[in-house]
């Protein structure tokens, strides 16, 4: 992760800033930062933050050579990279998909994550007491990935809805996502 | 590219729910009386931003199609700052990232968490799950201190022990 320069900060906010809504892409009060993430060909998480607040106030768009696209909450930004053939899916880098892809997709308060590094869970705010009791029993041990004929299978402990269970995530090539438990209640 | 779209899909409905529940507090009541205009954005966590005296943004996530108590609470804060901001002068970008001015950031946001807790408290006691909300949202230590009636230097230093922890993790 890296800031980028003020030039390329202010080249990048020409590019996505919206001038319906003061005071957010004001370029003097803000940071750029870069995450580079190889499940998308040249692909980066970009985070650009308002300062003007703390903690700052902050807006992520992932960006795929000359395709960005804003985080919004839902899938929808994935599936416009994803038909635009930005994906890179393969043994390496599945499980930085599907982690990704959770973390970023709020179903709120019925969230979907993959327990991978459980110190490290996003939404910490909205899973359950027991959780902290329970995860450090899970780790990236038990992930376990599959071939399919037409993408992946993960098994792998998820929190649904704040709480651990082991699940079932199918990923298909062009990147569509599809998590259930493994013994559905 | 796309021009990103930010606005929620639904935020005209999100905010009249977002009102209503806050409107069950007194003190949340008096707040909707500040005139402020509201834009509801959407985006993967729920946060404020709060345009120097003129407009509140509630970032939402964009598959949350209903207003719930975490925003009500977000909205009052939102209010606070909204008001506070009429008597500050507006923060020079020069001073950003000073130690200085990044403490006096922090210090701000407690106030602004401190003067939402009796509002909080107001909705608690109107059947609202305020208070697990709060904890929720990270706040419940600080919630607790301040019922047992903490000064607001109190909760600053409570509130910059979790800072560093977290901070540490």
């Amino acid at each position: 992760m890296h800031y980028l320069a003020p030039e390329e900060k202010d080249e990048f906010i020409e590019l996505v800033r919206d001038d319906n809504l003061p005071g957010i892409f004001e370029a003097d009060y803000c940071a750029l930062r870069k995450i580079p993430y190889s499940f998308y060909k040249d692909g980066h998480l970009l985070i650009l933050e308002n300062l003007s607040i703390a903690p700052p106030f902050a807006l992520d768009y992932l960006q795929s050579g000359q395709h960005i696209v804003y985080l919004d909450g839902s899938a929808a930004p994935f599936e416009i990279l994803n038909a635009h053939g930005c994906l890179n899916l393969n043994d390496e880098t599945i499980i930085d998909y599907l982690e990704f892809f959770c973390t970023y997709v709020n179903q709120r308060p019925d969230n979907i994550l993959l327990l991978r590094n459980p110190d490290h869970i996003p939404f910490q705010d909205t899973i359950y007491i027991d959780f902290h009791f329970d995860k450090n029993n899970y780790g990236e041990k038990d992930i376990k990935v599959k071939r399919s004929e037409n993408g992946y299978i993960v098994n792998a402990p998820f929190v649904f809805a704040g709480k651990i269970d082991l699940g079932i995530a199918t990923i298909n090539d062009n990147g569509d996502i599809h998590i259930e438990r493994e013994n559905p209640r | 590219m796309i021009q990103p779209a930010y606005t929620h899909p639904r935020g005209e409905v999100i905010l009249n729910e977002v009102k209503s529940i806050l409107s069950a507090s007194a003190k949340g009541v008096s707040l909707l009386q500040e005139p402020a205009q509201i834009i509801i954005l959407k985006g993967p966590l729920p946060q404020a931003f709060v345009y120097e005296d003129k407009i509140i943004y509630l970032r939402i996530p964009a598959l949350q199609e209903k207003g719930r108590l975490e925003q009500a609470i977000d909205l009052a804060g939102a209010y606070i700052e909204l008001k506070m901001n009429q008597k500050l002068s507006p923060l020079e970008a020069e001073s950003l990232g000073s130690d200085d001015i990044l403490s006096e950031q922090h210090y701000k946001n407690v106030a602004i968490i401190y003067k939402t807790f009796p509002i909080a408290a107001e909705l608690e006691e109107q059947g609202h799950k305020a208070v697990k909300e709060l904890r929720l949202m990270g706040l419940g230590k600080l919630y607790q201190a301040w019922k047992t009636g903490v000064t607001l230097e109190d909760c600053a230093n409570i509130y910059w022990e979790m800072f560093e922890t977290k901070e540490e993790d």
